[in-house]
Formats: structure tokens, sequence, C-alpha cells
């Protein structure tokens, strides 16, 4: 079955061992960029107010972290970044969806998603403050409004490019407008809205850390505010690593989701889904004494290898 | 496998948001309160002032401290303005009081902006113009100068109008407010002298550099923080507006006499600005002038210089950044609540602040 897996798929056990093999060479160069890093603050080819040395900066991490300052307001910064990105996100993906399915919305919204796109946030923030208040919500809201369009745009695409010859098949199966929407165009835009979501996690980070640089009384962006304006360019160094570390997490998040929720991409997840639907479908047939039922016929295990096909003929 | 990678993936969706959750609602309210459990008479008073809760600021923290606005019967709100217009906040309703600079005054006046300024709170300009120790001695003999942001041309353009100098005779760069490259431009001769405000002038002195202020003292002693509020807020809540006052003036008092107190204040008010011990006090010491009211610290507190606004008010209007013809400052100025904002007893708020110390501090 797995040669029928899409070309250009992911395997997560090779990604997995190239992963490994790699792993030697990726700490070579992280201990390398660091040693550079070490080399320029101890010759002080950089002032060392501008580049820290590592280890100081170690220090002061390790100083925010222990008098729990950079927790008190990394949770906030998360927050904001989560309830921006969802709120950006599911707007973002509704009024894709609104615009794939009818021609004339489309043509209504999308000036405006452009629009708001091509504004530059960073001029908008403060208007943010006055329509909206302070607190989180401001914020929230421009985190929403920066990683709205990859979200927006992606979802459009992947519905709207489906492969012609899946949309003949269920035309001729004569599917619903309803049945075609949910089996064939979200599974086939699946991978794409991903990497949307992908995109729009990182940029509500950054829309969070705008807001909390016009106006905040906590946060990780008011706390590097605050170092810079002191000259405490350790712990700026270590906010700010905090901060791309929080970047890599949630971006690892959507990738762990990605790979759960957009399984026929990867060949293993694909291979593990289809065993485990087969097992299923054997204690179906020991249960009903070896009869193929119409149920058993329809229970998944057709499909030509496209997450949109293998759905089709599934039960799910 | 896939159970663990499930597993992960759950694991740290959860500590996403149970992490978020633990710290997200601090600033869900719209900013710090200062005070818990007050009798509530007054309710919740939104403060607006430029900066997060800092020892810049010191009276909400020793005001809190001391329980002085509890005793008013209000709870302080902070809305941190940040680069917002102060103004534009108290106007729309978002802010019930905020500290305004004179100019930033006088031009939402000048849109038509209808506010009252009741009292002077930073009574001497918070910003400056430094050059390093060895640097020039007056601004006459600066040639290129340093503008921490845009806002600050129209600083430069009164301060060498004033000094009778041709402010085109200047030349001006915009560094930014990183103090790393204000120390750097100075150090390395890119601009004799930098204008910019106390708080980027302590980070540079944080670095070590030793500065000189050569602020013409005509400039020096335009106040630059005045609270202001709407005339509804005066016909609403005007006792409350009395009552605020008063337990600022408290706080400011009890800050400039016991500093060591107030320091110990600041510092669990405001931990992270503290992890560095020295610029923490260094932050205190730049706030103690323009704290101090103008006849010294026996003198009363909040009282607007009308002289001073006047003249300042003249010269925005000869370099056209009003739209008025002459402009009489009497016309917002408000001092009503001077007198309830000065009373109260001196002796006592001494004693509270050393009691405070005596109990707090080891």
């Amino acid at each position: 079955m797995s040669e029928n897996i899409a070309p250009g798929a992911i395997s997560g056990t090779h990604g997995r061992r190239a992963f490994i093999r790699q792993l030697p060479l990726q700490l070579g160069v992280f201990a390398a960029v660091i040693f550079v890093w070490w080399l320029a603050a101890d010759q002080e080819w950089v002032s060392p107010r501008i580049l820290p040395p590592p280890l100081g900066v170690v220090e002061a991490f390790w100083n925010l972290v222990t008098t729990g300052i950079l927790i008190d307001n990394l949770g906030v910064t998360l927050w904001e970044v989560v309830a921006g990105f969802v709120l950006g996100s599911l707007g973002g993906f509704l009024i894709a969806v609104g615009a794939a399915v009818s021609g004339s919305f489309r043509q209504i919204v999308t000036p405006y998603m452009v629009a708001l796109q091509v504004t530059p946030r960073v001029a908008i923030a403060p208007l943010l403050f006055i329509w909206l208040g302070f607190g989180a919500t401001p914020k929230i809201v421009l985190a929403a409004t920066i990683c709205f369009f990859p979200v927006f745009i992606n979802t459009l695409t992947g519905l709207l490019i489906v492969d012609d010859g899946e949309l003949e098949l269920f035309r001729s199966m004569r599917a619903k407008r309803r049945q075609e929407f949910f089996r064939l165009r979200l599974p086939s835009a699946m991978p794409v809205i991903f990497a949307g979501l992908k995109t729009a996690i990182s940029l509500a980070l950054i829309g969070a850390i705008v807001g909390e640089f016009v106006s905040a009384d906590k946060g990780l962006g008011l706390l590097i505010q605050r170092f810079s304006f002191q000259l405490n360019t350790e712990a700026a160094y270590a906010v700010l690593f905090t901060l791309t570390l929080l970047g890599l997490v949630l971006y690892g998040i959507m990738e762990l989701l990605d790979r759960y929720f957009v399984f026929w991409t990867r060949d293993d997840r694909m291979l593990r889904r289809t065993n485990r639907m087969k097992m299923k479908y054997q204690r179906h047939l020991a249960k009903s004494g070896g009869r193929r039922t119409s149920q058993g016929e329809s229970s998944g295990l057709v499909f030509s290898g496209t997450g949109s096909t293998a759905q089709l003929g599934g039960n799910s | 496998m896939k159970k663990s990678s499930i597993g992960l993936g759950a694991f740290a969706a959860s500590a996403a948001l149970i992490l978020s959750a633990c710290g997200g609602g601090g600033s869900d309210d719209g900013g710090a309160t200062n005070t818990d459990g007050a009798s509530a008479t007054c309710g919740t008073v939104r403060l607006l002032q430029p900066i997060p809760e800092s020892i810049l600021f010191w009276p909400l923290i020793t005001s809190t401290a001391l329980g002085y606005f509890e005793d008013e019967g209000m709870q302080v709100v902070l809305l941190p303005g940040g680069a917002l217009p102060e103004t534009a906040f108290v106007e729309n309703g978002e802010a019930d009081i905020a500290t305004a600079g004179g100019p930033e005054v006088m031009q939402a006046i000048s849109a038509g902006a209808d506010l009252k300024v009741l009292y002077d709170y930073w009574n001497v300009a918070a910003e400056g113009i430094v050059t390093l120790s060895s640097g020039p001695d007056t601004i006459a003999d600066v040639e290129t100068i340093g503008l921490v942001t845009d806002s600050d041309a129209a600083s430069i353009e009164i301060i060498w109008s004033e000094a009778g100098l041709d402010p085109t005779s200047v030349r001006t760069i915009t560094l930014g407010e990183s103090p790393a490259v204000l120390a750097e431009s100075l150090e390395n001769g890119t601009v004799d002298a930098v204008a910019g405000a106390i708080s980027d002038f302590i980070g540079i002195q944080a670095a070590g550099i030793e500065l000189k202020e050569i602020t013409p003292p005509e400039f020096k002693s335009s106040p630059s923080a005045s609270f202001i509020v709407t005339p509804e807020t005066i016909a609403n809540n005007g006792e409350c507006t009395g009552k605020f006052l008063r337990a600022w003036a408290k706080g400011t008092y009890a800050g400039l006499v016991n500093a060591e107190a107030t320091q110990a204040m600041g510092k669990a008010a405001v931990p992270e600005e503290w992890i560095e011990e020295a610029i923490g006090i260094a932050s205190y010491d730049q706030a103690v002038p323009p704290n101090t009211p103008v006849g010294g610290v026996d003198a009363q507190f909040g009282v607007v210089q009308k002289e001073v606004w006047q003249a300042q008010a003249d010269s925005l209007i000869a370099i056209g950044e009003l739209d008025f013809e002459s402009l009489d400052v009497n016309s917002f100025i408000d001092e009503q609540f001077i007198g309830v904002a000065n009373d109260w007893d001196r002796a006592q708020v001494k004693a509270e602040i050393y009691a405070w110390a005596a109990e707090n501090i080891s």
C-alpha cells in the first residue's frame, strides 16, 4: 500500500533518522555560533553594550527565572499570542471558506483582506488602543490582524485548487456540494492551511510584542523595553532568547498538530492509520462471522493515496 | 510512536494553555490594580501615565503601599500610555485622569479638546540635552545633536529659538530610543549632544558614561507632567478628583522624605526595575528634582506654574505648533483642587513612612 502514497510525502521514520544523523553537525554549528559570539564579546569586536557575553546572558536568564519575573511576564505574552492566534486564524479560515464557496462574496471581501494586509500594523497599533482601550484586548486584536492573512490566503488557495480528476470523480458520483467540500476540498486544502497556520503562529507572536511595545504593564515586550532603557543588555538578550524559544515551541506545537491532522502527507503515519483501520475491519469481520457487510466494504480501505480520496470511501 | 507524539503534542499544548492561563489575567484588567479592598466610595480611578509602574513615578507606589488611595476610598488602576496620546484617552473617557506635558495638552486644546489642567506633577522638564562631561558647555557649541524621537525636534526648535540661536544651525539626527546607540553615538563623536528624556539618560549613565546637562534653565523649568481631566470629570467627580490628588501629594512627600523606604517599596512593586540595583537607585535620584515642589519639599504640591505655561504657549505659537493667535492659559488651568490636595499633616505622613520602613526593612 505504501507505493500508493503521494510522491514527495515525508517519512517520519526517515525524518527522525535524518535528524539523528544531522544532530552532531547541528550541535557543531550551534557551538561554533556560540564560540564566535563569545570571541566577539571577549575581544570587544562589538561593544559589550550591544553584544554581551553569552555567559552573562545565561546568568541574566537564570536570574529572571529564579526571581519569577520571566514566568510572570511570559504568561501574559503567551495569553496574548494564543488568543490572537485563535481569533485571527478562525476569522481567516471562516472568511476564506465563505470566499471559496461564494464567488461574489470572494469578490467583495478579497480587496478588504488585501488592504488589511498591506496596512502597516505598527501604524494602526496606537489606534487600536484608542478604540479598544488598554489591557490585553488591543494586543490580542493586533496579533489577530497580523496572523489573519496567511490563514485566509492559504485556506482560500487550498480550497480553490483541487485536482480536476478528483473533482470529476466526485461530480460523476453525484456528490452533494457539502460532501464535495468536506470530503474533497477541505482535506486537500489541509496541508496548505496548516502551512498558513504555522506562519500565523509566528506572526501572532510578533503582533503581541508590537502591542506590548506600544503600551503594556506586563509582558516580554515590556521587559525588553525596560532592560534596553536600563542598558541591561544581558537581561534584554535573555528575554529576546526566551521569545525565540517561545516562537519555536509554538511552531513545534503547530508542526505536531500538522503531523496529526494531515497524516496522509507522511507515509509512516499513513501506514499506521491504514493498519489500524485494517485491524478494525478484521475485528468487525470476526464479529460478524466473516460476512462482508456494506459498512465493511466502505470502511475506508479503498484509497488512491491522496488524503482526499482516502477519506472519500471512509466512514469517518 | 503515535501515542508518544500525540502525547508530546498534547503535553505541549496543555503546557502552553496552562502557562497562558496562569499569567494571562495579569494584564486583562487593563493594568495593575494598586489598591486592594478599598472602601470604594470613589470606586476605581483609571490613571494614565506615560510609563508603566516605575520608581520614576513613585507616588503611585508609595501611596499604594501606605494605603493613601484606600483611605480616600478609591482603587487606582494604572493605564500605561507609552507613546500613546494621553489627551485622547482622557477625552474619549478611557482614562479618568492622566499626566501629560504642556505641549501635548496645548496641542490637544488647539485641536478642539476640552481639558483642564489641575496639578503640576513633574515640576521640571523631563526632557533635556546632555553631552559627555568633556563635551560642549552650552548649546551654542553644539553642532550635531542626536534626537531620541522625532518629537524632540520641536523641543530643539523652542530651546534654540528661546536662546536666540538659529535652530537650523544645529544638525539633528534621530538615533532612536536604544541607550546603547545613544551612548555609542556620544562616545564615537557622531553627535555632540543628545536630546531626550530622563529615562533615556539613566540608560546612558548605567553604561558608566558621565553626562553633563546643558539644557538652558528657562527650558528646564517647564513642568513636564501635569494632571489633566475633562470638565465633566470635575462636574461629576470633583470630590474624588481632589481626594486622588491629596493621596498623590502625600505619596510624593513620603517619597521625598524617606528614600530608603521608597526604594524598598519600588523594589517590591516593580522587581524587574531593580535587577541592577544601581539603576533603580539612579532612577529614584533622577526622579527627585521633578517630584520636588518648586518652592522646595515644604512648599505646596501641585501648584500650576502659570507663567511657565504661558511662556511655553507663546513659544509654541511663535514656532507655529499651535493654531492660535494667542492663548490664555487661564482658560484651561483650574487650580480649585490645590487646597484639598495639600490638606494633610506632613508630620503624620513622615511618621507613617518611617513606621513602614521600621516594619518592612530589616
